[in-house]
């Protein structure tokens, strides 16, 4: 059974996936750079690719995952769907909120701090430390909806 | 849930993610080069890839390739639909281009390690890893909404 739920549930799995992805990787690998590189290097880094292409990039994939989940679930309570498909889609829709949430509040105004210490070692440890623990939530968020969304799609069309 | 599902949602979930690691790369880490100079980001990368990532990396990538040839096998042994074993089998394909270009691009990344700091030299490598960089990452991409289909159709 194709329809528009399943449609749009599997079009948020592959853009929760690749956020996820991305996630993960400013977790794991990028952040984690600046301990190897100093914070200097790292700032030079992070405010050509956060406060340039990754503005654009982020929120696309942020803000689309976003939408198709909440349309997902939309859909699936229009559609009567039965409790048990409707509450993984639900789930991760709700998920999707609050990693939305965090991301506009706390997480997006901190990095462009960097701009006013400029080489002040210090503050700019401060300002990604503090990222990297607000990025230790939306990462464990990110990796729970894509945890959720493929067996959203699988008890769905299941 | 049979095992071929069960499979097919792990190959799915490392797929997704190092799909998600690629795109990054590709869009956002490397562009990057051209605003703070190659010097500048050789350094970023020798503790990026060269860092975690020589962990990371290596790890999801035989990870997905190996679950997307797994689940394939399976599917062929348990005489799964053909609809799915082709897509499977496409994925499986995808997967095997992407580690191709894979030994492509690492040798070049790897390089960069003890390369000088010399804007011309790490210019020219990282442009190479660059586009073997982009090969894989399309390979990926598709590997990973191939499984997406795939999961649809099981």
């Amino acid at each position: 059974m194709l329809d528009t739920t399943v449609i749009l549930v599997v079009a948020t799995t592959a853009l929760s996936g690749i956020a996820a992805g991305t996630s993960l990787d400013v977790s794991i690998r990028q952040l984690p750079a600046r301990h190897w590189i100093g914070v200097l290097a790292y700032s030079a880094y992070s405010q050509a690719t956060d406060l340039g292409t990754a503005v654009f990039w982020y929120i696309s994939v942020g803000v689309g995952a976003f939408l198709f989940a909440l349309a997902a679930a939309v859909v699936a309570l229009l559609q009567h769907v039965p409790l048990a498909h409707t509450l993984p889609i639900t789930l991760f829709a709700s998920l999707w909120v609050v990693h939305l949430l965090i991301t506009l509040i706390w997480a997006v105004p901190t990095l462009p701090r960097q701009r006013h210490v400029a080489t002040d070692e210090q503050q700019l440890s401060a300002i990604f430390t503090r990222f990297e623990r607000l990025q230790t939530v939306r990462v464990v968020i990110d990796v729970l909806i894509f945890g959720t969304t493929p067996v959203g799609a699988v008890s769905y069309v299941s | 849930m049979n095992l071929v599902t069960s499979l097919l949602i792990i190959a799915t979930a490392m797929n997704g993610l190092l799909s998600g690691l690629n795109v990054d790369t590709a869009l956002v880490k490397l562009p990057a080069r051209w605003r703070i100079g190659a010097v500048a980001y050789a350094t970023f990368a020798r503790g990026n890839d060269l860092g975690n990532g020589l962990v990371v990396y290596p790890l999801l990538g035989i990870g997905a390739a190996l679950f997307t040839v797994l689940v394939t096998a399976v599917a062929y042994l348990e005489h799964s639909p053909m609809g799915l074993l082709l897509l499977l089998s496409l994925a499986s394909l995808l997967s095997l281009l992407h580690t191709a270009a894979t030994t492509r691009a690492a040798p070049v990344m790897l390089s960069i390690k003890d390369a000088p700091d010399d804007e011309a030299i790490l210019t020219t490598k990282l442009d190479r890893f660059a586009r073997w960089h982009a090969v894989r990452a399309t390979f990926q991409v598709l590997t990973f909404f191939v499984l997406l289909w795939a999961l649809v159709v099981s």
